[in-house]
């Protein structure tokens, strides 16, 4: 059980940053430009960062529920689904990981975006404009000025959300109960589930104590960065 | 080089269909709780396997039965006013605390200031399930079992990891004499980006 906790943490961290980065370059990008309405939909795409993950998963919970999932009713009308076909988001261990994750990928988009948005708009026009006039394209400005020149920002982006995702119990907890059978725990809900419901403090200790040494190499290297990066 | 305007619409739609998606995507949990909390239970306690029955609005009149229930027969004002209590308690005394320990982190430089901070900051990125079993035994030492006073004290202990950011109070000379480096230009200059891992809405 503890094995898959372990290995469950990384792939959740893992795919969710590799998704939040991808889709929050492409939000980020989208907002800088100017268009009607854009400070509602600042706010709208806000709003999950700003709301306690205990509830806004409570929301999700209902979304994937096993009989009343809408998304199923949606597949089912688009014809997605046949008949007899049915998904149990949160009764099998794939799904119940594809549904964590997306409240993961939900949960920490906006504070991505916000992070490279500051980022984008930190560079100056000017570079761009002088890129122009010398005949570079838009990959050649992507990958010699916007990357490096959003480099501490974007890893300050990627350690927070890492650490964030890593260190979080919640969604996992309110969503499948580490279920089913045990296969979708993270370490942190592992060690509530064992170290505070089921009593054994010393087992539950040392769950919770093997992230430590992860997280203290996480802090040291956030803070170097954050540091260089002028954040901090 | 001039775009068409078939190329200029394309763009055009093609920005707005990711902005309203991306809208949809952070919206869609919210208005599922609105409507579900105004369903009447005969219009929610639908399968999905009905697809003529749409979910997605209401098939029967609103009802504010839930709400009612809420406010008769549940203690929801009592945890209500206990959540408001909590907050501010974690807030005055975190910031009592934080804001001396940050300033004085801030005024103290070299190897063991660094050190120090980072060390302090560990507290923010340690799992909240690591500090409850501690706790535990500890809220137990101190008779504070089944009392709010538990909740402050946990909180507050996790909050207390802002006092980390301490090196963001520098004074203000230091930072224009050093200049800004590349990539970064004010917009995130000294604004805190970062929230609290478990109450992320206080911080942003």
């Amino acid at each position: 059980m503890f094995r898959r906790a372990l290995w469950n943490t990384f792939v959740f961290t893992f795919v969710s940053q590799v998704l939040v980065m991808v889709l929050g370059n492409i939000l980020a990008r989208a907002l800088l430009k100017k268009f009607r309405g854009k400070l509602l939909v600042r706010f709208l795409i806000l709003m999950p960062w700003a709301a306690p993950i205990s509830l806004a998963t409570l929301g999700w919970l209902w979304i994937f529920d096993s009989t009343f999932s809408v998304i199923n009713w949606v597949l089912k009308v688009v014809g997605w689904l046949g008949p007899g076909q049915w998904y149990y988001w949160l009764g099998d261990p794939t799904l119940g990981m594809v549904a964590i994750i997306t409240v993961h990928v939900w949960r920490l988009l906006p504070f991505s975006t916000v992070i490279l948005l500051a980022g984008l708009t930190s560079i100056p026009s000017e570079v761009h404009e002088a890129a122009d006039i010398d005949g570079a394209g838009p990959l050649a400005k992507a990958f010699q000025i916007t990357i490096p020149m959003m480099l501490p920002i974007l890893t300050v982006a990627i350690l927070f959300g890492t650490v964030f995702t890593f260190t979080d119990m919640n969604v996992v907890y309110l969503l499948t109960r580490g279920g089913p059978y045990n296969s979708t725990h993270v370490l942190a809900s592992l060690a509530y589930q064992e170290g505070v419901l089921g009593g054994d403090v010393g087992r539950g200790a040392s769950i919770a104590i093997f992230l430590l040494p992860l997280l203290v190499v996480m802090a040291v290297l956030m803070l170097r960065i954050s540091r260089r990066a002028e954040v901090v | 080089m001039r775009r068409g305007p078939v190329k200029r619409a394309l763009s055009t739609a093609g920005h707005r269909a990711i902005i309203l998606g991306f809208t949809a995507f952070a919206v869609f949990p919210f208005y599922w709780m609105v409507i579900t909390a105004f369903k009447r239970n005969s219009d929610l306690y639908v399968g999905a396997t009905n697809t003529a029955h749409n979910p997605f609005i209401f098939n029967e009149p609103p009802t504010l039965v839930h709400l009612y229930t809420l406010f008769q027969n549940t203690l929801y004002l009592t945890w209500l006013f206990n959540t408001l209590w909590v907050g501010t308690a974690v807030v005055l005394i975190t910031l009592l605390l934080a804001v001396p320990a940050a300033y004085s982190l801030a005024r103290l430089t070299g190897r063991w200031g660094e050190r120090l901070s980072i060390g302090i900051f560990l507290t923010y990125l340690v799992p909240s399930t690591l500090l409850f079993i501690p706790f535990s035994r500890l809220v137990a030492l101190l008779g504070l079992q089944n009392r709010l006073a538990a909740l402050i004290l946990q909180d507050a202990a996790q909050g207390g990891g802002g006092v980390g950011h301490g090196r963001r109070l520098q004074p203000p000379q230091r930072h224009s004499a050093r200049g800004s480096p590349p990539g970064h230009a004010g917009t995130a200059h000294h604004r805190d980006l970062r929230p609290h891992p478990h109450h992320p809405g206080v911080r942003l």
